[in-house]
Protein backbone atom coordinates (compact mmCIF):
# COMPACT_ATOMS: atom_id res chain seq x y z
CA UNK A 1 0.00 0.00 0.00
CA UNK A 2 2.71 2.44 0.76
CA UNK A 3 4.48 1.69 -2.89
CA UNK A 4 0.69 2.11 -4.29
CA UNK A 5 1.22 6.39 -2.71
CA UNK A 6 4.52 6.83 -3.65
CA UNK A 7 4.04 5.61 -7.39
CA UNK A 8 3.86 8.75 -9.53
CA UNK A 9 1.47 7.56 -11.54
CA UNK A 10 -0.73 6.87 -9.07
CA UNK A 11 0.00 11.10 -7.49
CA UNK A 12 -0.81 11.95 -10.78
CA UNK A 13 -3.77 10.26 -11.75
CA UNK A 14 -5.29 10.74 -8.26
CA UNK A 15 -4.53 14.80 -8.69
CA UNK A 16 -6.21 14.45 -12.61
CA UNK A 17 -9.56 12.87 -11.31
CA UNK A 18 -9.78 15.18 -8.37
CA UNK A 19 -9.70 18.11 -10.90
CA UNK A 20 -12.09 16.00 -12.86
CA UNK A 21 -14.52 16.01 -10.18
CA UNK A 22 -14.08 19.51 -8.92
CA UNK A 23 -14.44 20.60 -13.05
CA UNK A 24 -17.80 18.40 -12.78
CA UNK A 25 -18.93 20.47 -9.65
CA UNK A 26 -17.74 23.99 -10.46
CA UNK A 27 -18.31 23.84 -14.69
CA UNK A 28 -18.14 27.61 -15.01
CA UNK A 29 -14.29 27.18 -13.86
CA UNK A 30 -12.13 29.30 -16.27
CA UNK A 31 -9.86 26.69 -18.81
CA UNK A 32 -6.98 28.87 -17.57
CA UNK A 33 -7.41 28.25 -14.17
CA UNK A 34 -7.53 24.41 -14.47
CA UNK A 35 -4.42 23.92 -16.74
CA UNK A 36 -2.47 25.83 -14.00
CA UNK A 37 -4.17 23.36 -11.76
CA UNK A 38 -3.12 20.77 -13.84
CA UNK A 39 0.72 22.12 -13.98
CA UNK A 40 0.83 22.57 -10.56
CA UNK A 41 0.13 18.55 -10.10
CA UNK A 42 2.56 17.68 -12.92
CA UNK A 43 5.23 20.25 -11.30
CA UNK A 44 4.67 18.71 -7.70
CA UNK A 45 4.69 14.93 -9.38
CA UNK A 46 8.22 16.18 -10.68
CA UNK A 47 9.38 16.95 -7.74
CA UNK A 48 8.79 13.83 -6.17
CA UNK A 49 10.15 11.68 -8.76
CA UNK A 50 13.50 13.30 -7.33
CA UNK A 51 13.07 11.80 -4.44
CA UNK A 52 11.57 8.17 -5.48
CA UNK A 53 15.14 6.32 -5.41
CA UNK A 54 14.87 7.65 -1.97
CA UNK A 55 11.33 7.54 -0.64
CA UNK A 56 10.49 4.00 -2.99
CA UNK A 57 13.79 2.66 -3.54
CA UNK A 58 15.51 1.48 -6.68
CA UNK A 59 13.99 -2.24 -7.47
CA UNK A 60 11.62 -4.31 -8.69
CA UNK A 61 7.93 -4.02 -7.47
CA UNK A 62 4.41 -6.27 -7.82
CA UNK A 63 6.03 -9.23 -8.11
CA UNK A 64 8.09 -7.93 -10.99
CA UNK A 65 5.65 -6.17 -13.00
CA UNK A 66 7.23 -2.65 -11.84
CA UNK A 67 10.47 -1.18 -11.44
CA UNK A 68 12.13 1.63 -10.64
CA UNK A 69 15.49 1.89 -12.57
CA UNK A 70 17.90 4.88 -13.74
CA UNK A 71 15.49 4.91 -17.16
CA UNK A 72 12.19 4.86 -15.39
CA UNK A 73 12.89 7.77 -13.47
CA UNK A 74 15.02 9.54 -16.49
CA UNK A 75 11.80 8.87 -18.37
CA UNK A 76 9.48 9.91 -15.92
CA UNK A 77 10.97 13.18 -15.77
CA UNK A 78 11.18 13.69 -19.52
CA UNK A 79 7.12 12.62 -19.93
CA UNK A 80 6.32 15.29 -16.80
CA UNK A 81 8.23 17.85 -18.50
CA UNK A 82 6.49 17.45 -21.86
CA UNK A 83 3.00 16.90 -19.68
CA UNK A 84 3.93 20.72 -18.51
CA UNK A 85 4.49 22.15 -21.86
CA UNK A 86 1.75 20.44 -23.55
CA UNK A 87 -0.83 21.43 -20.67
CA UNK A 88 0.80 25.69 -21.25
CA UNK A 89 0.20 25.18 -24.40
CA UNK A 90 -3.83 23.87 -24.27
CA UNK A 91 -4.35 26.95 -22.18
CA UNK A 92 -3.41 29.40 -25.22
CA UNK A 93 -5.59 26.86 -27.58
CA UNK A 94 -8.46 26.29 -25.56
CA UNK A 95 -10.63 29.28 -26.65
CA UNK A 96 -10.32 27.85 -30.35
CA UNK A 97 -12.96 25.02 -28.92
CA UNK A 98 -16.48 25.09 -29.27
CA UNK A 99 -17.26 22.85 -26.28
CA UNK A 100 -15.66 20.14 -23.90
CA UNK A 101 -12.82 22.72 -22.81
CA UNK A 102 -12.33 21.43 -19.80
CA UNK A 103 -12.13 17.58 -20.25
CA UNK A 104 -9.23 18.75 -23.35
CA UNK A 105 -6.89 19.77 -20.57
CA UNK A 106 -7.47 16.93 -17.71
CA UNK A 107 -7.15 13.79 -20.83
CA UNK A 108 -3.52 14.53 -21.15
CA UNK A 109 -2.72 14.55 -17.43
CA UNK A 110 -4.57 10.36 -17.72
CA UNK A 111 -2.44 9.98 -21.13
CA UNK A 112 0.58 11.11 -19.35
CA UNK A 113 -0.61 8.52 -16.49
CA UNK A 114 -0.21 5.95 -18.73
CA UNK A 115 3.23 7.07 -20.21
CA UNK A 116 4.75 7.17 -16.86
CA UNK A 117 3.76 3.42 -15.91
CA UNK A 118 5.08 2.78 -19.45
CA UNK A 119 8.32 4.07 -18.34
CA UNK A 120 8.62 1.34 -15.65
CA UNK A 121 6.60 -1.39 -17.50
CA UNK A 122 9.57 -4.74 -16.98
CA UNK A 123 6.74 -7.27 -18.01
CA UNK A 124 4.28 -7.50 -20.93
CA UNK A 125 1.02 -7.14 -19.18
CA UNK A 126 2.14 -3.90 -17.68
CA UNK A 127 3.99 -2.94 -20.93
CA UNK A 128 0.53 -3.83 -23.17
CA UNK A 129 -1.80 -2.18 -20.57
CA UNK A 130 -0.27 1.55 -20.30
CA UNK A 131 1.28 1.06 -23.93
CA UNK A 132 -2.95 1.01 -24.76
CA UNK A 133 -3.90 3.28 -22.10
CA UNK A 134 -1.49 5.67 -24.13
CA UNK A 135 -2.82 5.27 -27.52
CA UNK A 136 -6.26 4.94 -26.47
CA UNK A 137 -6.50 7.95 -24.80
CA UNK A 138 -4.85 9.59 -27.98
CA UNK A 139 -7.38 8.58 -30.31
CA UNK A 140 -9.74 10.84 -28.30
CA UNK A 141 -7.72 13.78 -28.04
CA UNK A 142 -6.68 13.32 -32.01
CA UNK A 143 -10.42 13.33 -32.91
CA UNK A 144 -11.27 16.17 -30.31
CA UNK A 145 -12.36 18.60 -32.44
CA UNK A 146 -15.13 16.71 -33.77
CA UNK A 147 -17.11 19.58 -35.55
CA UNK A 148 -14.23 19.65 -38.04
CA UNK A 149 -13.89 16.74 -40.97
CA UNK A 150 -9.96 17.23 -40.53
CA UNK A 151 -9.55 16.07 -36.99
CA UNK A 152 -11.85 13.75 -36.73
CA UNK A 153 -10.24 12.11 -40.38
CA UNK A 154 -6.87 11.99 -38.42
CA UNK A 155 -8.27 10.31 -35.65
CA UNK A 156 -10.31 7.54 -38.03
CA UNK A 157 -6.50 6.89 -39.60
CA UNK A 158 -4.72 7.05 -36.03
CA UNK A 159 -7.35 4.72 -34.52
CA UNK A 160 -6.98 2.24 -37.47
CA UNK A 161 -2.89 2.32 -37.93
CA UNK A 162 -3.05 1.88 -34.31
CA UNK A 163 -5.32 -0.86 -34.00
CA UNK A 164 -3.29 -2.78 -36.90
CA UNK A 165 -0.23 -2.27 -34.90
CA UNK A 166 -1.66 -3.39 -31.67
CA UNK A 167 -2.80 -7.06 -33.34
CA UNK A 168 0.86 -7.28 -34.67
CA UNK A 169 2.21 -6.79 -31.00
CA UNK A 170 -0.24 -9.19 -29.29
CA UNK A 171 0.42 -11.59 -31.54
CA UNK A 172 4.43 -11.42 -31.53
CA UNK A 173 3.99 -11.49 -27.65
CA UNK A 174 1.95 -14.82 -27.63
CA UNK A 175 4.40 -16.31 -29.44
CA UNK A 176 7.21 -15.02 -26.84
CA UNK A 177 4.95 -15.88 -24.36
CA UNK A 178 4.60 -19.62 -26.14
CA UNK A 179 8.39 -20.07 -26.19
CA UNK A 180 9.53 -18.30 -23.38
CA UNK A 181 6.93 -19.74 -20.87
CA UNK A 182 6.57 -16.82 -19.09
CA UNK A 183 5.62 -12.80 -19.91
CA UNK A 184 8.06 -11.26 -17.55
CA UNK A 185 11.44 -9.39 -19.52
CA UNK A 186 13.92 -10.72 -16.89
CA UNK A 187 12.64 -14.65 -17.51
CA UNK A 188 12.46 -14.19 -20.88
CA UNK A 189 15.95 -13.16 -21.17
CA UNK A 190 17.11 -16.19 -19.05
CA UNK A 191 15.16 -18.34 -21.60
CA UNK A 192 16.55 -17.12 -24.96
CA UNK A 193 20.25 -16.87 -23.47
CA UNK A 194 19.60 -20.56 -22.42
CA UNK A 195 17.20 -22.22 -25.23
CA UNK A 196 18.66 -22.91 -28.80
CA UNK A 197 17.12 -20.08 -30.57
CA UNK A 198 14.53 -20.80 -33.67
CA UNK A 199 12.28 -19.12 -36.39
CA UNK A 200 9.14 -18.82 -34.15
CA UNK A 201 11.47 -16.63 -31.54
CA UNK A 202 12.69 -14.82 -34.58
CA UNK A 203 8.99 -14.29 -35.59
CA UNK A 204 7.85 -13.28 -32.46
CA UNK A 205 10.90 -10.65 -32.26
CA UNK A 206 10.34 -9.04 -35.33
CA UNK A 207 6.04 -8.99 -34.83
CA UNK A 208 6.76 -7.08 -31.37
CA UNK A 209 9.50 -4.44 -32.63
CA UNK A 210 7.23 -3.59 -35.54
CA UNK A 211 4.32 -3.12 -33.70
CA UNK A 212 6.32 -0.58 -31.82
CA UNK A 213 7.48 1.24 -34.95
CA UNK A 214 3.67 2.72 -34.21
CA UNK A 215 4.58 4.41 -31.83
CA UNK A 216 7.65 6.47 -32.75
CA UNK A 217 6.20 6.83 -36.13
CA UNK A 218 9.06 4.68 -37.80
CA UNK A 219 8.71 2.29 -41.13
CA UNK A 220 6.64 0.40 -41.56
CA UNK A 221 3.64 2.14 -39.46
CA UNK A 222 5.07 5.97 -40.24
CA UNK A 223 1.81 6.62 -42.40
CA UNK A 224 -0.44 7.92 -40.42
CA UNK A 225 2.34 11.23 -39.14
CA UNK A 226 2.11 13.76 -41.66
CA UNK A 227 -1.94 13.04 -41.87
CA UNK A 228 -2.76 12.75 -38.25
CA UNK A 229 0.24 15.75 -37.21
CA UNK A 230 -2.13 18.09 -39.88
CA UNK A 231 -5.32 17.03 -38.56
CA UNK A 232 -4.90 16.63 -35.11
CA UNK A 233 -5.40 20.26 -32.40
CA UNK A 234 -1.96 21.34 -32.31
CA UNK A 235 -0.62 21.00 -28.31
CA UNK A 236 -2.19 17.31 -29.27
CA UNK A 237 0.66 17.12 -32.21
CA UNK A 238 2.87 18.58 -29.79
CA UNK A 239 2.31 15.97 -27.12
CA UNK A 240 2.26 12.88 -30.24
CA UNK A 241 5.22 14.17 -31.55
CA UNK A 242 7.51 14.29 -27.97
CA UNK A 243 5.29 12.23 -25.54
CA UNK A 244 4.60 9.61 -27.51
CA UNK A 245 7.29 9.24 -29.53
CA UNK A 246 9.54 8.54 -26.23
CA UNK A 247 7.01 6.59 -24.75
CA UNK A 248 7.99 4.16 -27.58
CA UNK A 249 11.95 4.36 -27.59
CA UNK A 250 11.14 3.47 -23.46
CA UNK A 251 9.68 0.80 -24.60
CA UNK A 252 12.52 -0.39 -27.23
CA UNK A 253 15.42 0.99 -25.05
CA UNK A 254 14.21 -1.39 -22.41
CA UNK A 255 13.16 -4.68 -24.99
CA UNK A 256 16.87 -4.19 -27.05
CA UNK A 257 19.59 -2.71 -24.68
CA UNK A 258 17.83 -3.13 -21.25
CA UNK A 259 16.51 -6.30 -20.79
CA UNK A 260 15.56 -9.16 -23.13
CA UNK A 261 16.15 -9.23 -26.25
CA UNK A 262 19.71 -7.87 -25.83
CA UNK A 263 21.10 -11.13 -24.72
CA UNK A 264 24.18 -11.85 -26.86
CA UNK A 265 21.92 -14.74 -28.97
CA UNK A 266 19.56 -12.72 -30.50
CA UNK A 267 20.95 -9.21 -30.46
CA UNK A 268 22.71 -9.11 -34.08
CA UNK A 269 18.85 -10.07 -35.40
CA UNK A 270 17.23 -7.23 -33.63
CA UNK A 271 20.05 -4.82 -34.68
CA UNK A 272 20.51 -5.89 -38.62
CA UNK A 273 16.55 -5.46 -38.50
CA UNK A 274 16.47 -1.81 -36.82
CA UNK A 275 19.43 -0.59 -38.83
CA UNK A 276 17.22 -1.78 -41.80
CA UNK A 277 14.35 0.39 -40.58
CA UNK A 278 16.72 2.95 -38.77
CA UNK A 279 17.62 3.65 -42.90
CA UNK A 280 14.32 3.48 -44.65
CA UNK A 281 13.06 5.90 -41.98
CA UNK A 282 15.85 8.49 -41.94
CA UNK A 283 15.55 8.70 -46.06
CA UNK A 284 11.45 8.33 -46.28
CA UNK A 285 11.22 10.86 -43.51
CA UNK A 286 13.43 13.81 -44.90
CA UNK A 287 13.05 13.42 -48.70
CA UNK A 288 9.03 13.31 -48.42
CA UNK A 289 8.95 16.40 -46.07
CA UNK A 290 10.90 18.84 -49.12
CA UNK A 291 7.62 19.30 -51.07
CA UNK A 292 5.29 20.35 -48.28
CA UNK A 293 3.54 23.39 -48.06
CA UNK A 294 1.51 23.19 -44.50
CA UNK A 295 3.82 23.62 -41.47
CA UNK A 296 2.18 21.15 -39.66
CA UNK A 297 2.95 18.23 -42.07
CA UNK A 298 6.20 19.33 -42.93
CA UNK A 299 6.77 18.67 -39.13
CA UNK A 300 5.13 15.57 -39.65
CA UNK A 301 7.59 14.30 -41.99
CA UNK A 302 10.45 15.63 -40.35
CA UNK A 303 9.16 13.73 -36.95
CA UNK A 304 9.66 10.46 -38.83
CA UNK A 305 12.94 11.76 -40.34
CA UNK A 306 13.90 12.37 -36.48
CA UNK A 307 12.57 8.76 -35.14
CA UNK A 308 14.60 7.41 -38.07
CA UNK A 309 17.69 9.11 -36.48
CA UNK A 310 17.23 7.67 -32.93
CA UNK A 311 16.57 4.24 -34.27
CA UNK A 312 19.92 4.28 -35.71
CA UNK A 313 21.89 5.45 -32.77
CA UNK A 314 19.77 2.57 -30.90
CA UNK A 315 20.40 -0.26 -33.34
CA UNK A 316 24.11 0.42 -32.19
CA UNK A 317 22.61 -1.50 -28.96
CA UNK A 318 26.11 -0.05 -27.77
CA UNK A 319 26.34 2.79 -24.67
CA UNK A 320 26.70 5.31 -26.57
CA UNK A 321 24.32 4.73 -28.43
CA UNK A 322 21.76 4.76 -25.86
CA UNK A 323 23.37 7.81 -24.58
CA UNK A 324 22.76 9.70 -27.96
CA UNK A 325 18.90 7.90 -27.90
CA UNK A 326 18.53 9.81 -24.76
CA UNK A 327 20.68 13.49 -25.46
CA UNK A 328 18.78 12.99 -29.29
CA UNK A 329 15.44 13.16 -27.09
CA UNK A 330 16.13 15.49 -25.03
CA UNK A 331 17.44 18.11 -27.98
CA UNK A 332 13.49 16.81 -29.60
CA UNK A 333 11.62 17.49 -26.46
CA UNK A 334 13.58 21.31 -26.11
CA UNK A 335 13.01 22.22 -29.88
CA UNK A 336 9.49 20.67 -30.84
CA UNK A 337 7.95 21.52 -28.09
CA UNK A 338 9.06 25.28 -28.88
CA UNK A 339 8.07 24.64 -32.53
CA UNK A 340 4.62 23.43 -31.53
CA UNK A 341 4.43 26.25 -28.90
CA UNK A 342 4.46 29.29 -31.23
CA UNK A 343 2.70 27.12 -34.01
CA UNK A 344 -0.23 27.06 -31.21
CA UNK A 345 -0.10 30.59 -30.16
CA UNK A 346 0.40 32.09 -33.98
CA UNK A 347 -1.59 30.16 -36.33
CA UNK A 348 -4.56 31.09 -34.02
CA UNK A 349 -4.00 34.79 -34.97
CA UNK A 350 -2.69 34.26 -38.58
CA UNK A 351 -5.49 31.67 -39.23
CA UNK A 352 -3.51 28.89 -41.16
CA UNK A 353 -0.87 26.36 -40.90
CA UNK A 354 0.37 27.21 -44.25
CA UNK A 355 4.32 28.05 -44.86
CA UNK A 356 2.52 31.14 -46.46
CA UNK A 357 0.82 32.02 -43.33
CA UNK A 358 4.47 32.21 -41.39
CA UNK A 359 5.92 34.62 -43.89
CA UNK A 360 6.96 38.23 -42.61
CA UNK A 361 6.29 36.54 -38.83
CA UNK A 362 9.52 38.37 -38.39
CA UNK A 363 7.78 41.87 -38.52
CA UNK A 364 4.54 40.88 -37.11
CA UNK A 365 6.43 39.49 -34.04
CA UNK A 366 10.07 38.91 -33.70
CA UNK A 367 10.15 36.87 -30.32
CA UNK A 368 7.87 34.05 -31.99
CA UNK A 369 10.13 34.52 -35.47
CA UNK A 370 13.01 34.23 -33.12
CA UNK A 371 11.75 31.53 -31.37
CA UNK A 372 10.68 29.21 -34.42
CA UNK A 373 14.08 30.05 -35.72
CA UNK A 374 16.08 28.68 -32.75
CA UNK A 375 13.80 25.22 -32.93
CA UNK A 376 14.04 24.90 -36.38
CA UNK A 377 18.30 25.27 -37.00
CA UNK A 378 18.28 23.21 -34.06
CA UNK A 379 16.21 20.82 -36.01
CA UNK A 380 18.19 21.20 -38.29
CA UNK A 381 21.34 20.43 -36.18
CA UNK A 382 23.64 23.25 -36.58
CA UNK A 383 25.90 23.85 -34.12
CA UNK A 384 25.95 25.53 -31.09
CA UNK A 385 22.36 24.56 -30.50
CA UNK A 386 21.28 21.21 -28.96
CA UNK A 387 20.29 19.52 -32.08
CA UNK A 388 23.66 19.34 -32.99
CA UNK A 389 24.84 17.10 -29.91
CA UNK A 390 21.95 15.21 -30.83
CA UNK A 391 23.11 14.48 -34.28
CA UNK A 392 26.73 14.57 -33.50
CA UNK A 393 26.25 12.18 -31.25
CA UNK A 394 23.90 9.40 -33.18
CA UNK A 395 26.32 9.63 -36.14
CA UNK A 396 29.36 8.73 -34.18
CA UNK A 397 27.29 5.59 -32.32
CA UNK A 398 26.81 4.27 -36.03
CA UNK A 399 30.24 5.08 -37.25
CA UNK A 400 31.42 3.37 -33.50
CA UNK A 401 29.29 0.73 -34.46
CA UNK A 402 30.87 0.06 -38.18
CA UNK A 403 27.37 1.43 -39.94
CA UNK A 404 29.21 3.21 -42.33
CA UNK A 405 26.03 2.96 -45.19
CA UNK A 406 23.93 4.52 -41.94
CA UNK A 407 26.13 7.31 -41.51
CA UNK A 408 26.76 7.97 -45.19
CA UNK A 409 22.61 8.19 -45.35
CA UNK A 410 21.89 10.34 -41.65
CA UNK A 411 24.78 12.81 -43.51
CA UNK A 412 22.89 12.93 -46.66
CA UNK A 413 19.94 13.47 -44.71
CA UNK A 414 21.22 16.53 -42.68
CA UNK A 415 22.33 18.06 -45.78
CA UNK A 416 18.54 17.69 -47.04
CA UNK A 417 16.85 18.64 -43.62
CA UNK A 418 18.95 21.95 -43.42
CA UNK A 419 17.35 22.85 -47.07
CA UNK A 420 13.58 22.98 -45.35
CA UNK A 421 14.25 23.76 -42.09
CA UNK A 422 16.03 26.78 -43.24
CA UNK A 423 13.16 27.38 -45.95
CA UNK A 424 10.98 27.64 -43.27
CA UNK A 425 12.92 30.70 -41.71
CA UNK A 426 13.24 32.24 -45.07
CA UNK A 427 9.47 32.55 -45.14
CA UNK A 428 9.73 34.12 -42.11
CA UNK A 429 12.41 36.44 -42.55
CA UNK A 430 12.94 37.41 -45.94
CA UNK A 431 9.03 36.77 -47.95
CA UNK A 432 6.44 40.02 -47.34
CA UNK A 433 3.32 39.02 -45.15
CA UNK A 434 0.71 37.51 -47.75
CA UNK A 435 -2.19 38.21 -45.00
CA UNK A 436 -2.08 41.53 -42.95
CA UNK A 437 0.37 42.73 -41.13
CA UNK A 438 -1.36 43.29 -37.66
CA UNK A 439 1.27 42.26 -34.84
CA UNK A 440 1.33 38.45 -33.34
CA UNK A 441 0.59 39.08 -29.97
CA UNK A 442 2.01 36.93 -27.22
CA UNK A 443 0.74 36.57 -23.77
CA UNK A 444 2.92 37.15 -20.44
CA UNK A 445 2.51 33.11 -19.92
CA UNK A 446 3.33 32.54 -23.16
CA UNK A 447 6.78 34.64 -23.46
CA UNK A 448 8.11 33.46 -20.29
CA UNK A 449 7.58 29.72 -21.61
CA UNK A 450 8.97 30.28 -25.10
CA UNK A 451 12.29 32.33 -23.36
CA UNK A 452 12.61 28.84 -21.12
CA UNK A 453 12.53 26.86 -24.06
CA UNK A 454 14.80 29.02 -26.31
CA UNK A 455 17.61 29.40 -23.23
CA UNK A 456 17.24 25.34 -23.15
CA UNK A 457 17.92 24.94 -26.39
CA UNK A 458 21.13 27.56 -26.75
CA UNK A 459 22.60 27.04 -22.59
CA UNK A 460 22.32 22.93 -22.79
CA UNK A 461 24.11 23.17 -26.75
CA UNK A 462 26.71 24.68 -25.26
CA UNK A 463 27.54 23.43 -21.82
CA UNK A 464 26.39 19.59 -21.75
CA UNK A 465 27.55 18.78 -18.61
CA UNK A 466 24.16 18.18 -16.74
CA UNK A 467 22.59 16.43 -19.57
CA UNK A 468 25.67 14.02 -19.77
CA UNK A 469 25.45 13.55 -16.11
CA UNK A 470 21.76 12.75 -16.13
CA UNK A 471 22.67 10.44 -18.83
CA UNK A 472 25.45 8.34 -17.47
CA UNK A 473 23.25 8.01 -14.63
CA UNK A 474 20.73 6.10 -16.84
CA UNK A 475 23.40 4.17 -18.21
CA UNK A 476 24.55 2.76 -14.82
CA UNK A 477 20.72 1.37 -13.93
CA UNK A 478 21.51 -1.71 -16.60
CA UNK A 479 21.04 -4.13 -14.79
CA UNK A 480 23.22 -7.15 -16.37
CA UNK B 1 -6.62 -43.24 -35.99
CA UNK B 2 -5.71 -41.60 -32.80
CA UNK B 3 -3.38 -39.29 -34.52
CA UNK B 4 -5.96 -37.48 -36.41
CA UNK B 5 -8.76 -37.11 -33.68
CA UNK B 6 -5.95 -35.96 -31.08
CA UNK B 7 -5.73 -32.07 -31.58
CA UNK B 8 -2.59 -30.25 -30.37
CA UNK B 9 -1.12 -27.05 -30.04
CA UNK B 10 0.32 -27.13 -33.66
CA UNK B 11 -3.92 -27.28 -34.86
CA UNK B 12 -4.67 -24.34 -32.63
CA UNK B 13 -1.61 -22.14 -33.87
CA UNK B 14 -2.67 -23.22 -37.32
CA UNK B 15 -6.00 -21.93 -36.68
CA UNK B 16 -4.88 -18.43 -34.80
CA UNK B 17 -2.64 -17.82 -38.06
CA UNK B 18 -5.01 -18.29 -40.23
CA UNK B 19 -7.56 -15.83 -38.30
CA UNK B 20 -4.35 -12.79 -38.07
CA UNK B 21 -4.32 -13.66 -42.00
CA UNK B 22 -7.64 -13.26 -42.55
CA UNK B 23 -7.97 -10.02 -40.72
CA UNK B 24 -5.06 -8.43 -41.94
CA UNK B 25 -6.02 -9.17 -45.59
CA UNK B 26 -9.23 -7.61 -44.47
CA UNK B 27 -7.91 -5.16 -42.69
CA UNK B 28 -5.62 -4.31 -46.37
CA UNK B 29 -8.26 -5.31 -48.77
CA UNK B 30 -11.54 -3.38 -47.31
CA UNK B 31 -12.55 -0.04 -47.68
CA UNK B 32 -15.82 0.31 -45.18
CA UNK B 33 -14.39 1.46 -41.46
CA UNK B 34 -17.17 -0.93 -39.78
CA UNK B 35 -15.41 -4.14 -41.80
CA UNK B 36 -11.62 -3.01 -41.31
CA UNK B 37 -12.78 -2.17 -37.25
CA UNK B 38 -14.10 -5.91 -37.37
CA UNK B 39 -10.70 -7.60 -39.29
CA UNK B 40 -9.08 -5.68 -36.53
CA UNK B 41 -10.79 -7.60 -33.47
CA UNK B 42 -9.93 -10.56 -35.72
CA UNK B 43 -6.82 -10.25 -35.45
CA UNK B 44 -6.53 -9.59 -31.62
CA UNK B 45 -8.52 -12.87 -31.22
CA UNK B 46 -5.89 -14.56 -33.30
CA UNK B 47 -3.49 -13.77 -31.06
CA UNK B 48 -5.83 -14.45 -27.83
CA UNK B 49 -6.00 -18.12 -29.29
CA UNK B 50 -2.39 -18.40 -29.81
CA UNK B 51 -2.17 -17.24 -26.02
CA UNK B 52 -4.75 -19.68 -24.39
CA UNK B 53 -3.24 -22.59 -26.38
CA UNK B 54 0.42 -21.58 -25.35
CA UNK B 55 -1.10 -21.55 -21.55
CA UNK B 56 -3.19 -24.34 -21.73
CA UNK B 57 -0.29 -26.94 -23.76
CA UNK B 58 2.89 -25.27 -21.59
CA UNK B 59 4.96 -28.67 -19.77
CA UNK B 60 4.36 -26.70 -16.59
CA UNK B 61 0.55 -24.92 -16.30
CA UNK B 62 1.28 -21.91 -15.60
CA UNK B 63 -1.79 -19.00 -15.88
CA UNK B 64 -0.22 -16.13 -17.66
CA UNK B 65 -0.75 -16.59 -20.71
CA UNK B 66 -4.94 -16.91 -19.77
CA UNK B 67 -4.23 -13.56 -17.72
CA UNK B 68 -3.07 -11.90 -20.97
CA UNK B 69 -5.96 -12.44 -22.80
CA UNK B 70 -7.95 -11.25 -19.72
CA UNK B 71 -6.01 -7.85 -20.66
CA UNK B 72 -6.57 -7.90 -24.04
CA UNK B 73 -10.16 -8.62 -23.77
CA UNK B 74 -10.47 -5.62 -21.58
CA UNK B 75 -8.26 -3.50 -23.94
CA UNK B 76 -9.87 -3.94 -26.71
CA UNK B 77 -13.61 -3.43 -25.28
CA UNK B 78 -12.12 -0.35 -24.37
CA UNK B 79 -10.60 0.24 -27.88
CA UNK B 80 -13.57 -0.40 -29.51
CA UNK B 81 -15.70 1.58 -27.27
CA UNK B 82 -13.29 4.84 -28.51
CA UNK B 83 -13.31 3.44 -31.99
CA UNK B 84 -17.26 3.24 -32.35
CA UNK B 85 -17.98 6.37 -30.97
CA UNK B 86 -14.86 7.90 -33.29
CA UNK B 87 -16.77 6.09 -36.45
CA UNK B 88 -20.64 7.46 -35.36
CA UNK B 89 -18.97 10.87 -35.55
CA UNK B 90 -17.43 10.97 -39.03
CA UNK B 91 -20.38 9.63 -40.26
CA UNK B 92 -22.32 12.43 -39.06
CA UNK B 93 -20.14 14.84 -40.38
CA UNK B 94 -19.62 13.10 -43.48
CA UNK B 95 -22.44 10.35 -43.86
CA UNK B 96 -19.67 7.69 -45.02
CA UNK B 97 -17.95 5.51 -43.58
CA UNK B 98 -15.91 4.47 -46.94
CA UNK B 99 -12.22 5.04 -46.45
CA UNK B 100 -12.22 6.81 -50.29
CA UNK B 101 -14.18 9.49 -48.95
CA UNK B 102 -11.46 10.62 -46.09
CA UNK B 103 -9.42 13.05 -48.58
CA UNK B 104 -9.25 16.28 -46.71
CA UNK B 105 -5.61 15.31 -45.65
CA UNK B 106 -3.90 15.58 -48.34
CA UNK B 107 -0.48 17.57 -49.85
Amino acid sequence: MKQFLLMPEFQLLVWALVLFVFDAYRPQTKPRTLAWLGILGAALVLGATFVEPLTMGVGQYFHGLYSVDGLSIFFKQFFLVTLIVVLWMSAEFVEVLPLARNEFLLLPMLTTVGMLLLASAVDFTTMFVALELVTISFYVLVAYQRNRSASLEAGVKYLIIGALSTGFLVYGIAFLYGNAGSTSFATILETLSTNPLNLSILFAMALILVGLCFKISAVPFHIWAPDVYQGAPTPVTAFLAVGSKAAGFVVLLRLVFFSCFGNPVVAPYVSSLLAVLAGVTVILGTFAALPQRNLKRLLGYSSIGHAGFILMALSCLSPRGVNAVLIYLISYLLAGLLAFFLITVVSKQVEGEELVNFSGLSKRSPLAAFGLTVAFVSMAGIPPLLGFAGKLGVLAAAWEAQRYVLVGIGVIAAAVGLYYYLSIVRYMYWNEAADGTAAVKLSCSAKWLVWLLVAGVIVFGIYQMPIATVVDQVLLGRNW
Amino acid sequence: MEAFTQITLNHYLALSGILFMIGMIGVMMRRNIIVIYMSLELMLNAANLALVSFSRFSAVPKLDGHIMVFLIITVAAAEVAVGLALIVALYRLKQTTNTGDLTSLKF
